[in-house]
């Protein structure tokens, strides 16, 4: 038996090893191993005791370890992890491709379960690298204009924040070595340029969390990738940086209430922004896009009410958690479901659309009912209203979303395994956050009741619901304004283009001086004595004796 | 002769086996291939199995020295310490390697006995750079390297060749004789001194005495080896000498001239000058700066290039400037940065000239834009390519994050946040530079039309040296926090170089 904490090891590279059976070219067999191989990442779950593991020759002594944040999100992460793989296989059958697919798919889960359980500074930012880098051949699957187009700008921001990010990360080392993630927070804290640090962190994950106005990668690289591949990045890939944020700056450590107040206003206009716009969208995936904006934006906000309140960070990062994986398992159903065939396909989606829009009872209700005990501490009757507001949008959204997807054909191939996939994501969306839930915050289900808790939840449901309906029969969103996909990206890089031909024009119309003569019949003499010398087969020999002779003068005469 | 003293003279037959190797395959007609081929594997091997005999000694805390008094006052002196021998291993192993890749990449073209000849002496003056123990010892081999390497640049003969030839002979003879002047100099105030881990105690003494005259003689020497590490303005050479074959450009920017240049820089700001001084006078803030301009420079510059060589040239520029850069700054934290980076930038350089080599060899591809798709059809070419340009734009786990790493760290311990700024943009440059390399190589389509070429031609010994020292770079990395990683052997002599109070 291996020892327990090198079962951290093996959850980390567990879906990298079962990819030797693509080699059996076994449509079944491939399809179970890899399914199956994601479930290594719920065993250190199972395994009492504190696991750690380090290993000394690793990288910087990388060391590895798993705690509430990284073991909550493994929940997450198996089962999106699965059924993405899952889809990918039925849906890739036969292409040449695959195996390409697969790999890349597999690289991601693999690096991104390295994020959740790495343990100290380096391994960390190694791993968010990997996973960024995995995601790129993801995006361009395709291969077409607009997979490259978004995999530019998916790679141009993410190179760009992972510039901020490693700026962070030499700053933190500089005082501390390669620390264990666990003592960051207290360092940065600590450090003399406190804010700047907190600044590129921000900024730096902010990117990947797809915060206003830098989330304009996501709604180019959702539509673009494949459809396994687009659940990944919308389930998984942006949670990533959450786990950025909440162990790397010190929340709980100080009270930072400016920031927090700005990061809560960047979460509020990233979830009410991001609504609107995706409204107005016409693909179904990019509509999917724009809501996984809007509720980063909400997990946003969690963190700047931690940043606000050491008290209540404890209890914001438990509903970051909850919010986390419900939001990860209906969004990654939700791009499953698109993947499948036929107009059957709206009624799987119908569940996690109700779960996003919070529809009483559903995961999403709870989630934002925990979203709501952190809040109102802090900001009273103000958080739950602000919350209902943005609740209704979401459900505007949802209602677009479904009349998107009973109006297309659908995107993939249909194979019994993509419904399985399906299907087993939204199970696992209404049983995985109830039981983190009554594992580790029992009072938050005991607080769905009375009056007032089922007229909070419906509200959004009934009111969004009604909205998009009527909206539907009176207008069927013909008339809405036409934003292109990204929103600004489009505009700021023609633009860009323009600028540049506007200065390539103003550079070729400035006088050049003419060069200067060359002292050509210098050049033309020693290129003729050059070119002799070469000609000399044994110049080589020559040279020896001419350095053997000198160095037995220098001998003779130092004698 | 007992076999203690065959011992204790190691570091004289180490250099004797390149040497000999030379002088054999020169005495050897051009047809000789089978011949050519063992001597030079021969030599190679034997060569670095000497370099592991001393490794194995210094491990155990032996040291090796050789005198040799050339004139009275002036002796040639060979030692052995943990900075020499992480430059010597460098060498002894890549020589091995590329002279793999060479037998294969010249095989069909003439004056080979004239290539291979320099070729070892080229290695042998490179190896006597490492062992110098002395400023004489090492202007020695210095200059022995600039004759040796010239008929490598100008090996195909052509006017390009030449011209490229005529203008590496007058900046590297130009930076010689600032060199000299500077060694002259020294060697008049202070007689004949030793290297020593810190600074010769007696500099320091004279430069207290006498400030300017130690300035100017410090700057000379380091003009002088700046040509080679390729300093802005001294870099124009290095993007010119790239009309050589690629065997020669693997070597020439990964181990024998810009890394001598670079090793010239660690061993007179700290075996001279030591640290201290070289801060007190002026100096290394000055290189800091300049180290400073080069890496942002040489990216940029990188950046215009569509041909794939000239590329990887103005990336070296760039990329051996971490090396001075480390040294110039002048903690322990940098200065391990900096050494690193001396053998990490070899492996990944080495690592993405083989493979430009691989491409121009086998499919005639030069420029950039032919590279389109040629990944899914030469996977493990490609797949060596990419972990060299992953290296160098710094991503983990390839070794070039450990140098940026610690060089980072070595900037803000010494209180220069800015450089921080220059290390990201530089990060941000090289990402710039390789990944639409990168994006080229494995995502776009293949261009209809691209004649098929019979696999024969595609020889297995150019493709296996590239993969051999791209896993060693990827491990270089992974396994960074190993005793015998480079970064293991580093760290000793930055023990050696800043001993802990």
């Amino acid at each position: 038996m291996i020892p327990a904490e090198w079962w951290l090891g093996v959850a980390i590279l567990g879906p990298m090893l079962a990819l030797p059976v693509l080699a059996t070219r076994r449509p079944l067999l491939i399809g179970a191993v890899m399914a199956a191989a994601p479930a290594v990442q719920l065993v250190p779950l199972t395994l009492s005791g504190d696991l750690q593991l380090s290993v000394p020759w690793l990288l910087l002594e990388a060391r590895f370890a798993v705690d509430a944040l990284g073991g909550g999100l493994l929940l997450l992460s198996a089962p999106v992890s699965a059924a993405v793989l899952l889809m990918a296989v039925a849906q890739t059958q036969g292409n040449i491709r695959q195996a390409g697919l697969l790999a890349a798919l597999t690289a991601t889960i693999c690096a991104f379960a390295g994020v959740l359980l790495a343990a100290d500074l380096a391994t960390f930012y190694f791993a968010y690298a990997v996973m960024t880098l995995g995601a790129y051949p993801l995006v361009v699957y395709r291969r077409d204009p607009e997979a490259f187009r978004a995999g530019r700008v998916y790679l141009g921001m993410a190179v760009l924040a992972e510039a901020a990010i490693l700026a962070a990360v030499l700053l933190i080392a500089a005082s501390g070595g390669n620390p264990d993630l666990a003592a960051v927070p207290g360092l940065v804290a600590e450090h003399p340029k406190a804010g700047l640090l907190v600044g590129l962190l921000l900024a730096g994950f902010a990117v990947k969390a797809g915060v206003v106005p830098l989330h304009a990668w996501l709604p180019l690289a959702h539509p673009a990738a494949p459809i396994p591949a687009s659940a990944l990045l919308s389930a998984l890939l942006v949670k990533a940086a959450l786990i950025g944020w909440w162990r790397l700056l010190p929340v709980g450590e100080v009270a930072l209430p400016t920031l927090g107040l700005a990061v809560i206003a960047a979460g509020v206009v990233t979830n009410l922004y991001a609504n609107l716009i995706g409204i107005t969208q016409h693909r179904a995936k990019t509509v999917l896009a724009y809501s996984t904006v809007s509720q980063m934006g909400l997990l946003t906000t969690l963190l700047g009410l931690g940043l606000i309140a050491p008290g209540v960070a404890g209890a914001a990062l438990l509903a970051t958690v909850l919010f986390a994986i419900h939001h990860g398992l209906a969004k990654g159903a939700l791009f499953l479901g698109c993947g499948l065939q036929g107009r059957g396909r709206g009624w799987y989606l119908l569940l996690p659309a109700l779960a996003l829009v919070g529809a009483p009872l559903t995961a999403g209700a709870l989630g934002k009912l925990a979203i709501k005990e952190v809040a109102e501490p802090l900001f009273g009757p103000l958080a739950a209203w602000l919350l209902t507001a943005l609740s209704v949008l979401t459900a505007l959204l949802m209602v677009r979303l479904l009349a998107l997807v009973a109006r297309g054909e659908g995107l993939g191939g249909d194979a019994p395994a993509s419904r399985g996939a399906v299907v087993g994501l939204i199970v696992a969306g209404l049983v995985v956050p109830w039981a983190v839930a009554a594992l580790f915050w029992p009072e938050l289900p005991g607080a769905m009741e009375g009056v007032g808790y089922w007229l909070d939840s419906s509200l959004p449901l009934i009111v969004g619901g009604a909205l998009g309906a009527w909206l539907l029969v009176h207008r069927h969103g013909r008339d809405l304004p036409t934003i292109p996909e990204g929103d600004w990206i489009k505009p700021a890089l023609l633009g860009g283009l323009r600028l540049r031909y506007a200065l390539l024009r103003i550079w070729q119309r400035l006088p050049h001086p003419p060069r200067p003569p060359s002292l050509s019949v210098i050049t033309r003499l020693s290129a003729a004595i050059e070119s002799r010398l070469v000609a000399v087969a044994m110049s080589g020999v020559l040279f020896l004796v001419l350095v053997l002779g000198i160095s037995l003068l220098g001998l003779l005469a130092g004698r | 002769m007992s076999l203690d003293a065959v011992h204790e003279l190691l570091p004289l037959w180490a250099l004797l086996a390149s040497v000999i190797t030379a002088v054999v395959i020169f005495a050897l007609r051009d047809h000789r291939q089978r011949q050519r081929t063992f001597w030079n594997l021969f030599g190679a091997s034997v060569k670095l199995v000497l370099v592991l005999l001393m490794l194995h000694g210094v491990m155990l805390g032996h040291s090796y020295e050789v005198v040799y008094p050339v004139l009275p006052g002036v002796t040639l002196l060979l030692t052995v310490d943990a900075l020499a021998l992480l430059f010597a291993f460098l060498s002894a192993v890549l020589w091995l390697v590329t002279t793999v890749y060479a037998v294969a990449y010249l095989e069909h073209s003439g004056q080979r006995a004239r290539f291979f000849g320099f070729f070892s002496l080229c290695v042998a003056a490179t190896f006597g750079i490492a062992l110098a123990g002395n400023l004489f010892t090492f202007f020695l081999f210095y200059e022995l390297l600039t004759l040796a390497t010239w008929p490598l640049v100008v090996h195909r003969g052509h006017p390009a060749a030449l011209a490229a030839g005529r203008t590496y002979l007058a900046y590297t003879l130009g930076g010689g004789v600032a060199l000299l002047t500077g060694v002259v100099a020294v060697q008049a105030a202070l007689g004949d001194v030793a290297f020593s881990a810190g600074g010769i105690p007696a500099f320091s003494d004279w430069a207290e005495a006498e400030p300017f005259q130690a300035t100017a003689v410090l700057a000379l020497m380091l003009a002088g080896v700046g040509v080679k590490a390729a300093l802005v303005p001294l870099h124009r050479w290095l993007p010119v000498a790239m009309v050589a074959p690629a065997p020669v450009s693997a070597l020439l920017h990964a181990v024998a001239v810009v890394k001598a240049g670079a090793f010239g820089v660690v061993r007179i700001l700290q075996d001279v000058a030591g640290p201290e001084v070289a801060q007190t006078l002026g100096v290394a803030p000055v290189l800091v700066a300049l180290a400073a301009v080069t890496i942002l420079y040489g990216s940029v510059r990188a950046l215009a290039q569509t041909d794939l060589k000239r590329r990887l040239a103005f990336s070296t520029v760039s990329q051996v400037s971490y090396i001075t850069l480390g040294v110039a700054l002048g903690g322990p934290l940098a200065l391990l940065g900096g050494l690193v980076h001396l053998v990490h930038q070899g492996l990944m350089k080495i690592t993405l000239f083989f493979c430009a080599g691989y491409y121009a060899e086998t499919r005639g591809i030069h420029r950039i834009d032919e590279l389109d798709g040629i990944g899914p059809r030469m996977p493990w070419i490609s797949a060596a390519f990419t972990v060299g340009a992953l290296g160098m734009i710094g991503l983990p786990p390839v070794a070039g994050f450990i140098s940026k790493w610690y060089l980072g760290l070595g900037a803000l311990e010494q209180g220069q946040t800015w450089l921080l700024g220059v290390l990201v943009l530089s990060t941000l440059l090289n990402a710039a530079y390789f990944l639409p390399v990168l994006r080229r190589i494995w995502m776009l389509p293949e261009p209809a039309g691209r004649p098929e070429v019979p696999p024969e031609r595609a020889s297995r010994w150019l493709l296996y040296p590239a993969l051999f020292t791209a896993a060693a770079a990827l491990l270089a990395g992974l396994l960074a926090a190993w005793d015998v990683s480079p970064l293991g052997w580093a760290q000793r002599i930055v023990e050696q170089e800043y001993p802990a109070p």
